[in-house]
């Protein structure tokens, strides 16, 4: 969203959650699944939904498919817990799409994930094969068995190179020194990062040094997702509308980038 | 031609950023100076904090927008810093919004905020959404009610040297009433209005859709209501009234102004036309006065009583 993006009071205007059902899943890992719902959402790489569970919370997640709408969850709380064990025929709410996306520039692009990180680049991958355009990717992982989604880009057609904290899979690296070790040898027309805002701020710097255009997509707590509530902030910037992505540039500077968030109530908090 | 007086303090214009929309950082209250903000409102705090409610919090339509956050906040320690920073960093005057749940407690966290040394003070009398909380029993009626909201007042003014403005609340019986009752405990001002109870249902869930159940509604819809509510409000007191609810352009700015008030609150409107509707806003005001021939803001204020 720029800073002046006219919505039309009347319209198609809904930022209420709408009822989707749950078609399938697909267990990604061993705490990682994929839940497809019956309907599609017009939405890219890099933005997300708002999804609702009554009675639990409503989070953000990343969109991981748009036609029907998928979205990827790791089992580590709650919440997620809850939208883990969604079974086929289930309910939920979800608004959306918020936020801007990844733009492809160029004809070879380099995508680093960490985590569940790869859920948007997977997305990525696969626009960017409909559009000819030469992807490799660094999936990274804390040890062999966090490896998500790596034959999505083996669908999409990319180089892949696998790295773990641990070694247990492929180079013992962690992703953004993978990606250094690839720009060093190799030019790429931009690179795209999703993952744990440690690694990001490290791929940030690795592409400024290399003049490399850089995208990374920047997690903060939500509440309205569009624009309103502050609670996303990050420097003079708002995750939910001014973001999710964020070049490198616009990142320059940024007090907040990697060093600190506030938390649900406010609080800032440190990354370290 | 936009320049605005509010009490002791001039305003670029009179378009003031909203409690609780974007203020929760001092960098994020500098943009929207730079938007076009003629003050600023910070998010509202209390003396240990909140985390406010789970999600959902904020929704939204066409129409109006709903939202029950629960007055999540670091606590008035960091809200101070928070003002320090912004002052270092701003011309625009700053409001310093406050909450508690009893007039002691309010003096207090007043007085503690006034330290970082704000503009104004606003006191929260009147967040819907908190009324049937634990510790926050009988905390929606203080502006409600004209007594109670009086009692708040008049810690408050003992506690704090500030110029005070009241947040008032539509869901109550008389709105003049409780402004009176304000303005006789020494409030400086009044801020009308809160946002008005809503609640929202998802059929096919069956759930009401704020985690909170019901919420406080914004927006356009708001707008008939806040006028109302400012026109009573502004025959019934001579302190000056900053008139919120529903803005979202120009000329409902300045029907806003005509009913009585002396600034405009803003802040769900951010919404419906983007970070620069301050800008936007000014523009509009401006457009309008040099074609109906007024020269300042203050012809427009309480123009439609005469």
């Amino acid at each position: 969203m720029n800073d002046s993006f006219p919505k039309p009071v009347l319209g198609s205007l809904y930022d209420v959650p709408e009822t989707f059902t749950v078609t399938k899943t697909r267990q990604e890992n061993y705490r990682i699944k994929t839940v497809f719902f019956d309907k599609a959402l017009p939405c890219s790489p890099g933005q997300f939904v708002m999804l609702w569970i009554p009675g639990v919370n409503e989070r953000p997640l990343s969109a991981y498919r748009s036609d029907p709408l998928a979205i990827t969850i790791a089992n580590v709380g709650k919440f997620s817990g809850r939208v883990y064990v969604l079974n086929p025929g289930d309910r939920v709410g979800i608004r959306g799409p918020y936020g801007n996306r990844f733009e492809l520039h160029g004809k070879n692009v380099l995508l680093v994930g960490g985590g569940y990180g790869l859920v948007p680049l997977s997305f990525l991958a696969e626009e960017a094969k409909k559009r000819g355009v030469k992807a490799t990717v660094v999936i990274g992982a804390r040890n062999g068995k966090d490896v998500i989604l790596e034959k999505d880009f083996e669908i999409a057609g990319c180089r892949t190179f696998i790295c773990t904290e641990d070694g247990s899979r492929g180079l013992r690296a962690r992703s953004p020194d993978v990606a250094a070790a690839l720009l060093a040898k190799e030019k790429f027309s931009a690179i795209y990062g999703c993952g744990p805002e440690k690694m990001e701020e490290a791929l940030v710097q690795t592409a400024r040094k290399h003049r490399t255009p850089c995208f990374v997509s920047v997690e903060r707590h939500m509440k309205c997702a569009f624009g309103i509530c502050g609670a996303c902030a990050c420097g003079d910037r708002l995750a939910c509308a001014h973001g999710p992505v964020f070049s490198a540039e616009e990142l320059e500077g940024n007090p907040d980038f990697g060093k600190t968030f506030l938390d649900w109530g406010g609080k800032r908090q440190s990354y370290e | 031609m936009l320049v605005t007086s509010l009490l002791n303090r001039k305003l670029a214009n009179p378009a003031v950023l909203a409690s609780g929309i974007l203020g929760t950082a001092a960098l994020l209250l500098k943009y929207v100076e730079e938007c076009g903000a003629g003050a600023l409102t910070t998010k509202s705090c209390n003396l240990r904090g909140r985390e406010g409610f789970q999600n959902p919090t904020v929704v939204s339509t066409e129409h109006f927008m709903l939202n029950a956050v629960g007055l999540s906040n670091p606590g008035v320690e960091e809200e101070q810093e928070t003002v320090r920073a912004l002052k270092k960093k701003t011309k625009a005057p700053i409001i310093g919004s406050v909450f508690e749940s009893a007039p002691e407690t309010f003096a207090e966290v007043t007085s503690k905020l006034a330290e970082a040394k704000p503009d104004f003070i606003e006191l929260d009398l009147s967040c819907p959404h908190l009324s049937k909380e634990k510790g926050f029993a009988g905390y929606g009626d203080f502006s409600s009610n004209p007594k109670a909201a009086a009692e708040v007042v008049e810690k408050v003014k003992e506690a704090c040297k500030l110029p005070v403005f009241a947040k008032l609340s539509p869901n109550c019986a008389s709105i003049a009433e409780v402004a009176q009752a304000c303005e006789g405990a020494g409030a400086d001002g009044i801020t009308a209005i809160n946002t008005a109870k809503g609640m929202a249902i998802n059929a096919e869930l069956k759930s009401p859709v704020l985690s909170n159940k019901s919420g406080g509604m914004s927006g356009p819809a708001l707008k008939p209501i806040a006028v109302k509510c400012v026109y009573d409000v502004y025959g019934a007191v001579e302190i000056p009234i900053i008139g919120t609810g529903g803005v979202l352009n120009g000329k409902d700015a300045i029907e806003m102004m005509m009913a009585g008030a002396s600034a405009v609150g803003i802040g769900s409107a951010v919404y419906w036309r983007g970070f620069r509707v301050f800008s936007l806003i000014s523009e509009e005001m401006r457009a309008w006065m040099k074609e109906n021939g007024y020269t300042s803001t203050k012809q427009l204020v309480g123009a439609a009583h005469e």
